[in-house]
């Protein structure tokens, strides 16, 4: 995959994520707690963990 | 961070994260390779932090306490026309803040007090949906009540210190501070919420409106 691709991957996840943490502030729900701990931001996370993993490797075939 | 920020912050970190997500040939530029470092990490890490403070305080919030079934018995316990029940004597004075009532009296105030009460209440969360949900009436608190907490407010005042009811015994008031004698114990402070007694009350209505649902 090249950087382009993965970079719009990691966005679109963090997006999702970031989209499920707005939602969970809207209503007054007990389980809106636990969408956000639990949905929105694992999911942002991974997204970020891509982002700089993206980061990495580009960095390592980008000296070639 | 009041509420409506928070979610400016994340809506406007969600927007530069699609932007950049469709955005054509962004690590090719400095200023891409930019807006993808603030738009995939910085934003992201500050709106996690805003949404988290925001659930936390919401979490504090009266509103939400009630937001749950079996506690609607408990938020109408603080509307009897009665000022011997004592929440409801706080409550319809503005002695507790009206919108945060329940936590004022059930949170923790000692050292990390405040973390104890979240995980207690994330501990309700769960028998909620996950255990069996107790009956209103058989709910029982995990740990009798503490004195400091009634002490926090009313230690060292003129009326708590000197009321001739704190002075039957002449010890009295040095075991009520020590925690020796429970300030609800039975005879001094021992009407609470009492939401047995919630069918034939009288309520208090409060002229302008400001009361809970
Ligand atoms: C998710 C629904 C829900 C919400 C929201 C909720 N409760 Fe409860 N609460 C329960 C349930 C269910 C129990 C019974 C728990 C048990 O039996 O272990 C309970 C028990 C309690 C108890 C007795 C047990 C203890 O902790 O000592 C207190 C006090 C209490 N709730 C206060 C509150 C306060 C204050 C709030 C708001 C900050 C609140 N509750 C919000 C469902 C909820
Ligand atoms: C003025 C302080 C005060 C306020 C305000 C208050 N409580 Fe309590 N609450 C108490 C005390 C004191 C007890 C302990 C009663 C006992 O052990 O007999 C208690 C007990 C409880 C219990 C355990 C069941 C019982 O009756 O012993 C629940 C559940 C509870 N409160 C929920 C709430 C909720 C929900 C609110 C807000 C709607 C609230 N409380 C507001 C002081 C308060
Ligand atoms: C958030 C602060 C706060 C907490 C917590 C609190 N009180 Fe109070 N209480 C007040 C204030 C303020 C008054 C009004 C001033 C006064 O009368 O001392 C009051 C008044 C009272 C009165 C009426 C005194 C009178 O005039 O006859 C009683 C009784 C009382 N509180 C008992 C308690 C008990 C018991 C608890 C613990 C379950 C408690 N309070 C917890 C703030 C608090």
């Amino acid at each position: 995959m090249n950087i382009e691709s993965k970079l719009r991957r990691a966005s679109l996840i963090i997006a999702l994520g970031l989209l499920l943490q707005f939602l969970s502030l809207l209503p007054l729900h007990p389980l809106a707690f636990i969408a956000f701990v639990g949905l929105g931001v694992p999911i942002m996370g991974v997204g970020v963990i891509f982002f700089l993993l993206s980061l990495v490797t580009h960095s390592e075939s980008g000296g070639k | 961070m009041p509420l409506p920020i928070t979610l400016t912050l994340i809506g406007l970190s969600l927007a530069l994260a699609l932007l950049v997500g469709f955005k054509k040939n962004i690590s090719q530029t400095r200023e891409g390779k930019m807006l993808a470092f603030v738009a995939l990490l910085v934003l992201p890490v500050v709106s996690v932090w805003g949404g988290f403070e925001a659930h936390l305080d919401r979490a504090e919030s009266t509103q939400f306490c009630l937001s749950c079934h079996v506690m609607t018995q408990f938020g109408q316990s603080l509307h009897y026309d009665d000022k011997s029940y004592i929440p409801a004597l706080h409550f319809e004075n503005n002695f507790v803040p009206r919108d945060h009532a329940c936590y004022t009296c059930h949170t923790d105030y000692a050292m990390f007090g405040a973390v104890k009460a979240k995980f207690n209440g994330l501990h309700h969360i769960f028998v909620q949906y996950f255990g069996t949900v107790p009956k209103p009436e058989d709910i029982k608190l995990y740990k009798p009540f503490p004195n400091e907490t009634c002490l926090h407010c009313h230690l060292g005042a003129r009326k708590f210190e000197e009321v001739n009811g704190h002075h039957k015994t002449p010890d009295m008031l040095d075991k009520v501070k020590s925690g020796k004698l429970s300030c609800i114990s039975s005879g001094c402070h021992d009407t609470v919420h009492e939401i047995g007694d919630l069918k034939d009350a009288k309520f208090w209505h409060d002229p302008n409106g400001n009361e809970l649902k």
